[in-house]
This record gives C-alpha cells, structure tokens and sequence, in this order.
C-alpha cells in the first residue's frame, strides 16, 4: 500500500510542517533510522530533511536555497547538489554531497562535517579523509561496523571508508555488571585488535586479541582491586 | 630610578606653576613685550630649540601626578629633521633619555599637551642621528587621542634624542611623561600537545615567559603556536598597556601558523625590536597515540574505467553506479544505472550481478539476468537480504535473496502521483529508497516532490 508520508504532489518548496504541509524541491535520498525517522537529501533546496514516524518534517541541516560546502552545525552548513543517505545505528547521517565531490556526515543534533574528500577536488585518489577523492558520488551505504561504500559515479567504483577504532560511548556501551565491566570496540571490521589495560598509563596489560567482527567487540574485564584502569585498543599488523 | 627630580631649565617647569608666565604680569608689561617682542624672541630663545640643547628627562610614572611642561610656541624651525611618520611638523623641541644600566624599555607620552604632538625618538648623537621611533596619533594611549607615545627599546647606559612639536607647527603647553621599563625575561618553558579534530591532527605548542617588570614583579606570558616551525615574536609586534609602573604586555592571544609542525626540535626566539634578547628550545613530540583517520580505498572497479565485469575488486567493472545499499553481512548493494544491473558486492570484494542484464533495458519481473531494470537508481536492503530498487521505469522493486524480481509498486512506463495498492499506485522519477526493521520502504518520489511509503499490507 502506497501512501504519501510527506510533501504534495507537484508542489515544490521548502516549507517544515507535517505531512502534505511540508514541501520538498527534489528529493534524491532517502534514509530510514533504527526508529523510523527517516532522512531526506532535497537536492535542490540544498538541505538534509527529517521526518518523524507522524509525519513531522524539519530541517536537519542546510539552509533551503543556499548552496555551499561549509561545514558548521544545523543551518550554517551549506551542501552543493546532495545525492544519497545513510543512517548507521547511532544515528549519524552519511551523505553524498555529489555537487562537491565530499561524504559529509550529520549528527542527530545537525552538526555537519565533512568525512572524506576536499570540496571542489575531483578525482579518485585513496586517502585518508580530505586527502580522498570522489568524481560526483551519488550512493552512499554505512555497515554497522561503520564502514563508508560510496559508489564514486563518475568514476564508476566503488569506495570503502574505514573508521578509526574507537571505544563505543554511546549510551548503554560502558556498563559494569556481574563484577565485569564491559565495553564495545568499533572499527574497521576485519582488522585485528589488541585491548590493553593499565593502573598507571606506563605499564600495560593485553587484555584481549582479535579480530574485529561487524558490528564491532564486546570486550569484558573483571573489576579489579585498583579503583582506576586505563583501556587502550589498537589496530595490530 | 623611580625619583622624580625636576628640571632646573626655565622653560621647563613643575606642572604646580602657572603656565602663563605673564598672564600674572600687569598689562603694560604685556605692552612692552609685544613692542620688543623680535629683540626678546632673540634673547629667551628656548635652550632645547636646538639638539644640542636637549633637556634630559627623568624617568616617572604614568601613575604619578608629577609632570613636565613646558611652552613652545616660540620654537623655531631651524635645523630640525623631519620626523618619520608625520612631515608636516613644526616647533619642535629636544629632550633626552638615558636608560639606566639595563636594557629596558622607554614609553614617552604627551598626553596632556594642550595641541597636536608628534613625537620622534633617535639613537646616536646631533649630527649623527638614527631614527628609532616615531609617533603621531596613531595607537595612542591618551585622550584626546591627538598627542603622540612612542615605545622604543633601549641599551643600558644609553643616551636617546627626542624631538618634539606640533602638528603643522601648533605650539602651546607640552607636557610629558617618560617611563623607563625593565623588561627582560627571566625563565622559559616551551611545552606541545597533539590536538586532534575532525579527524585532522593538528600541533599546537605553548611557550609561556616569565618576566620581570619595572616594579620587580614577576609576569607570565604564553604564546600560542600552532603548526609552526622555527617561531619568532618580536617584542615590537606585542602591544603594550602602561597601567601603573608595570610594563605589562597586552594578555592577548598571538597566534603563529607557519606551516607544518612535524615531531622534532625547534627553536623559539625572543626579539627586542629585532635584537635577539633569548632563545628557546622545544620539541614537538610525536603523536602518543595510533589515530587512524578516516580512510578511503578502492573496493571495487577501477576510476575512470567503465564496463560491466564480475570479478574481484579493480578487475570488476561499473557504468554509472550510484545507489548504494551494505546488509548486515557486509555484503554491498550497488544500482549500476548505466548498465541496467543490479550488483553485488561481497566483503572480499568480489563483485557478480544480483539481478538484470548489462545493457539491457526494460521493465521485466524475472529471476536474475532474465529480470531487466531502466536506469536503476536507489537501492535498499532489508534484513532478511531483500533488495529494494527504485527503478526508473517509474517503479518499486523488489529483489529476493534468490534474485527473484517483482514490481511492488507503481507500473512500468506510467507517471503520477497516486497513492494505491501495488500496480495501482504511480511515481514520478523515483530516485531514493529505504527499508525499515518492519520492511516499510520509503521512497524520494523526486518529480513528485514527495516522500512516499509503501507498508506491507495486503498484497502490495
């Protein structure tokens, strides 16, 4: 059954408002998060939309008809011609700002920052961040190890972005129970990881080796006697 | 050097005496003067007309009451250079400073003078004169802001000649204060820290300075640098704000970016006017800890090379992909417009077609290569591995694991805007598509400018 979640037909702008009030000026992508909101690229107002599971539509990020490529929170950040979303399960939007050759990524709150590429480079160098970059990407998709594909249009590939490792803190990641206290180590899934562990940030403990599987590592740690302990991760060759 | 002694030169006098020395005088003796006047002018010429009769100033406090005035109004013009920074001057007068025996600092002000001052301070001797500083209106502490203050370095033991005067030749009551500083550093330290942000790393260091004042205190000063190499701040470049009897340099932020800083050692340098007064070593450290940027690679097909292959990361070949969809898995989903495929990607990277045929246009239902797509642009993947397509013969489909093709929305080659049930629905150039944990897919209808969503009710 097909139904009209938001916008009127034939009805271009950029108005915020709920169902058939809002407007759109070509929408492009479209995201859905693990709670329904989903995520609108409207491609020719230059802003990222959200709309709630009742229909409510606002303006996540960008400002409607002013087309940029400044980073900055909610309104302040500009985009060129934005193509596909993604959302990864903490909620971070990732975009294909094909106007500018960049993946931009967009907090929950707004907050704009550009992932990968340098706005107004093209080309289809490997490299880490700015030092990448795109030909015109239009399709972006994120794992939920955080890993980035962007299908890099104009040059016709593929792309995989690989996140640092880092210690999930999103709520409920860091708990302790049972005596144990756990956490969850996220990034490229694949790579091997050694967990260390230390009273005094000098001397270290291997905790635990291995490989990183999607979704990233539940590491679990009995509480020691010592009332602080350091954890650090890094990625092993 | 603190003690404040007057000056035994008529024409310089306490600020106590009137500074009409005839307003006081009866009138006919104002008469006489203005009669006789050339025959005094020549008489009373002021003794610091000329450099060679400049006035030796003590050095006082901004705090203090205690001033130096003098007239000018009858200075001449004779033999005075022409100050750097304003020509248009006149009636100018000499003083000297001697600094103590320490290198330091001299502030001269004119901040009470009754006209517009212009104040240039010399090295060397009359006759064998160095410009130093000159000073005008601009930066000056005073108010009215129309006099001068000059901020000169000096060598201990030195003599400095000052000439003053008017703008356009004004004359009338000059009043000066003159501040000696000493002003030296005392200790430095130079420590960095790795900042990172955004996924960039940036260096930044902090030098800090103590130093003491003309009071004998001690001040701290840090200078912020970031991504810098060798670093020189030069006192001269550094504002100053006389408060008090403190030499105290302006707290504010300097900031010093001249390119890259990589980990190694460092000299930071200290000038007083472009003499070196101290140099400090640092070292930037490398990074304490492993932090891996955002990192993008080729995973499949080859920049710039266009076609249809299946096979292994640069081997396979795309036209045109855009829509991009990874599953739970790993396994990446790719609409490949220009071939009319939809692709596959597994985490190894080895690419093979889910459904269509390279080239092959339309709008068939089917299994794999026998389905065909028109444009394929957004694609979505739902939990159990299904594949959602937004084609662009205006409709949804839907792709099995199984590779199993079927129109879940909308009918191939038919436009509008009718929300409906399965082929009785229409879009308008759908582009974007999305699934949710319930399978409701979501769909950017672009030329409908709507968003649209399809729920799994019924036959769809």
């Amino acid at each position: 059954m097909v139904t009209t979640l938001a916008g009127s037909a034939g009805q271009q702008g950029s108005a915020d408002g709920t169902g058939s009030a809002a407007r759109f000026k070509f929408p492009v992508g479209v995201a859905v998060d693990s709670v329904t909101n989903v995520f609108v690229a409207d491609s020719n107002n230059g802003t990222i939309r959200k709309i709630t599971p009742a229909g409510v539509v606002t303006t996540l990020a960008g400002s409607a008809g002013q087309f940029g490529s400044s980073d900055g929170a909610g309104s302040a950040a500009r985009f060129s011609v934005s193509y596909a979303l993604a959302v990864d399960s903490a909620g971070d939007v990732y975009l294909a700002d094909s106007g500018n050759h960049t993946i931009r990524k967009i907090t929950p709150v707004g907050t704009v920052t550009t992932l990968a590429g340098s706005a107004g480079q093209i080309g289809s160098a490997d490299g880490s961040g700015s030092t990448a970059r795109f030909n015109r990407p239009q399709g972006v998709a994120v794992d939920s190890a955080g890993n980035v594909y962007v299908a890099d249009t104009l040059n016709d590939r593929i792309t995989r972005g690989t996140p640092r490792l880092r210690f999930d803190t999103s709520t409920g990641s860091l708990t302790v129970s049972n005596g144990l206290f756990r956490m969850r180590l996220t990034g490229s899934s694949g790579s091997t990881v050694i967990v260390e562990r230390s009273a005094n940030l000098q001397a270290w403990t291997p905790v635990q080796t291995n490989a990183l599987p999607p979704g990233g590592l539940e590491v679990s740690v009995p509480v020691g006697p010592n009332p602080k302990q350091f954890f650090r991760a890094r990625v092993i060759p | 050097m603190k003690t404040n002694r007057r000056i035994s030169n008529s024409a310089l006098l306490p600020r106590t005496t009137p500074r009409h020395r005839f307003a006081s005088a009866p009138g006919w003796a104002l008469l006489l003067l203005l009669a006789i006047g050339p025959l005094l002018k020549a008489v009373a010429a002021l003794t610091n007309d000329q450099c060679a009769g400049a006035v030796p100033l003590s050095f006082n406090t901004f705090s203090s009451p205690l001033e130096y005035q003098m007239r000018t109004s009858s200075a001449t013009e004779t033999g005075d250079p022409t100050p750097a920074c304003q020509p248009n001057f006149g009636r100018g007068v000499w003083f000297t400073v001697t600094s103590p025996n320490q290198n330091g600092v001299v502030v001269l002000r004119t901040c009470a003078s009754s006209f517009d001052t212009v104040v240039q301070a010399y090295s060397g001797s009359c006759g064998a004169l160095t410009p130093l500083a000159c000073n005008n209106d601009t930066g000056v502490v005073c108010s009215p802001p129309a006099r001068a203050s000059v901020f000169f370095p000096v060598v201990a033991g030195q003599t400095y000649p000052l000439l003053v005067g008017g703008l356009g030749g004004a004359g009338g009551s000059l009043e000066l204060q003159a501040r000696f500083a000493e002003f030296f550093p005392v200790a430095a330290t130079a420590g960095t820290e790795i900042a990172i942000s955004n996924g960039v790393e940036t260096v930044s260091a902090t030098i800090s300075f103590t130093f003491h004042d003309s009071c004998g205190s001690v001040k701290s000063w840090g200078v912020p640098v970031q991504n810098g190499t060798n670093v020189v701040v030069d006192i001269q470049s550094i504002h100053y704000v006389g408060v008090g009897c403190l030499a105290v340099l302006e707290p504010q932020s300097h900031t010093y970016e001249l390119g890259s800083l990589a980990p190694g050692d460092y000299m930071f340098q200290w000038k007083n006017f472009g003499v070196p007064i101290m140099s400090v070593p640092f070292t930037v450290l490398p990074p304490t800890h492993t932090y891996t940027p955002y990192a993008v690679a080729n995973f499949a097909g080859l920049p710039g090379v266009s076609g249809t292959n299946d096979a292994t990361g640069s081997a396979a070949r795309f036209n045109f992909p855009s829509g991009t969809a990874v599953d739970s898995t790993g396994i990446v989903y790719v609409a490949d417009t220009d071939n009319h495929t939809i692709r596959k990607i597994t985490p190894a990277g080895v690419a093979t077609t889910l459904a269509g045929s390279a080239g092959q246009g339309g709008s068939t239902d089917g299994t794999g290569s026998a389905a065909r797509f028109l444009f394929p642009a957004g694609v979505a993947v739902d939990r159990a591995g299904n594949v959602y397509v937004a084609d662009g013969s205006f409709t949804i489909r839907k792709i099995t694991p199984a590779g199993q093709v079927t129109t879940l929305a909308g009918s191939a080659g038919q436009q509008g805007s009718t929300n409906g049930t399965g082929s009785a629905a229409r879009f308008n150039s759908p582009s974007g598509v999305a699934v949710d944990s319930g399978t409701n897919v979501y769909v950017a209808d672009t030329e409908n400018q709507m968003i649209r969503k399809l729920t799994p009710v019924g036959t769809n």
